[in-house]
């Protein structure tokens, strides 16, 4: 039976296809209301005939997120759905689920036995409650929830549009490169600098990533090891040379190279990590700009020693 | 019946009238029946009922349900059923809620009666003014004992029966 990513690409190398019309629009509708109306009734394994609207409209999430659909949408692609059984749809998308759970268990337990030289509060908060996700995620019938706290904050946060396992899935794979770009650091050199960045490193919320890859990117574009992480003062005078005359735009073009610099130093070859670098160093650009007319760089390139 | 028919107003109300039709040939016995005005105002008073609780009903009604379990109470008359019957549908959603969806409706079908016919001696008022904890009681455990009902705790002057 084919599956509905299969529908939907097939769809798509047919050719942009029209709108649905109105008529095609209530017919979805209809098919995805029968299967919410079944849905229901194995939510409350048949011993209610009624249920609150907001758990009606749980249920219709948790199918629109299977079936990777949005109901009020007139899509062409959707046309391939109109008359195909969906409970087989969604059966075929509840499979793919647990497909990305048993991908996403496995990413979290690299995680875990492999964590950074340096931790803080929030990130083992996060990934202590990301471990109950794998019992408590309920494919089913609520598939589009993240029942879980996160709360470390990521250097490049997840897009909210992002729901239930995927969300919780990117989340990990952007955990995973920031805790290997650590990894590759020692204990040594991240405490001076994650101490001179937030000396509370360890109890506040704070991302470790990011003053790490701003130090060592720092260090990289003047051809200096990013080994132990700190920017002294004079060195840091010579970022303030480089970047004094560049428009914001050079700015970012110049990090951007430092960042593929860095990447090539420390043997980073996932090409996601190294767009991670990228993007992330890239993001300095307005502060940068910003800082050196106004005191100099020392609150974003840091002297880890006194 | 396709529960897409269930959608649209005009839908629901046949489909709840069908069903209410078919339960008069059960009811009769009993000296029950609805005539097609009064079905059609019960059919009304679900959507109201569901809508006023917000709630949403996929599938066969409760009615059917409430109807069988209700019919042989020696409280119900035909000069009332119809009434009767809206009342408790309207308190079935009412309680469904209260009770936080902890019962089945199967349950809190059972405790409605168990109380409406051995402590409310038929009182729809009183029943509407239980204490959703009470109600959630008996129709969990199937009985009014260890509650205030059980030896008629409950001021029965300050129920306007």
């Amino acid at each position: 039976m084919i599956s509905m990513d299969e529908i939907i690409v097939k769809t798509g190398q047919q050719g942009i296809e029209p709108p649905l019309s109105p008529e095609e629009q209530l017919l979805l509708q209809q098919q995805l209301l029968s299967l919410l109306a079944r849905q229901t009734a194995h939510y409350t394994a048949g011993e209610s005939s009624s249920v609150p609207v907001e758990t009606a409209e749980r249920l219709l999430r948790s199918i629109c997120f299977t079936l990777h659909i949005h109901p009020e949408s007139d899509s062409g692609e959707y046309r391939a759905l109109l008359g195909q059984d969906m409970g087989v749809l969604l059966a075929r998308g509840i499979e793919q689920l647990q497909q990305k759970l048993a991908d996403g268990q496995a990413l979290w337990t690299a995680l875990v036995t492999h964590l950074p030289p340096v931790t803080n509060i929030a990130l083992r908060d996060t990934l202590q409650s990301i471990g109950t996700f794998w019992g408590r995620y309920d494919l089913r019938f609520l598939a589009q929830e993240i029942p879980c706290d996160i709360d470390y904050q990521l250097a490049r946060p997840v897009p909210e549009t992002l729901q239930g396992v995927d969300y919780v899935n990117r989340y990990l794979q952007h955990l995973a490169i920031e805790s290997d770009f650590l990894c590759r650091f020692r204990k040594e050199a991240l405490v001076p600098l994650l101490r001179a960045y937030c000396p509370d490193y360890n109890g506040l919320l704070i991302n470790l990533y990011e003053p790490a890859a701003a130090n060592a990117v720092g260090l990289a574009l003047l051809g200096e090891s990013p080994e132990m992480l700190d920017i002294a003062p004079e060195v840091r005078g010579e970022l303030e040379e480089l970047f004094a005359h560049q428009t914001k735009q050079e700015i970012r073009e110049t990090l951007a190279a430092g960042a593929r610099q860095l990447a090539d130093m420390l043997a980073i070859q996932s090409p996601m990590a190294r767009e991670y670098l990228r993007g992330c160093t890239e993001d300095l650009a307005p502060r940068i700009a910003t800082a050196r007319d106004h005191g100099g760089l020392s609150g974003i390139f840091l002297s880890a020693r006194k | 019946m396709n529960e897409m028919q269930l959608f649209s107003q005009p839908m629901q109300i046949i489909q709840t009238k069908m069903e209410l039709t078919q339960c008069n040939r059960m009811t009769e016995r009993y000296g029950l029946t609805l005539s097609d005005q009064q079905m059609e105002q019960i059919a009304l008073r679900r959507i109201d009922a569901l809508q006023a609780t917000g709630r949403v009903e996929f599938g066969e009604s409760v009615i059917r349900k409430l109807i069988y379990a209700f019919c042989d109470s020696p409280y119900i008359r035909q000069a009332e059923y119809a009434d009767t019957l809206a009342e408790l549908l309207d308190l079935f959603h009412y309680f469904k809620g209260e009770c936080m969806e902890q019962l089945t409706d199967d349950e809190l079908i059972e405790g409605m009666r168990l109380v409406f016919d051995e402590a409310a001696s038929g009182s729809l008022s009183f029943l509407a003014n239980l204490d959703r904890e009470i109600m959630e009681e008996v129709a969990q455990t199937g009985s009014l004992e260890g509650t205030p009902l059980e030896d008629g705790e409950i001021d029965w002057g300050d129920i306007d029966g």
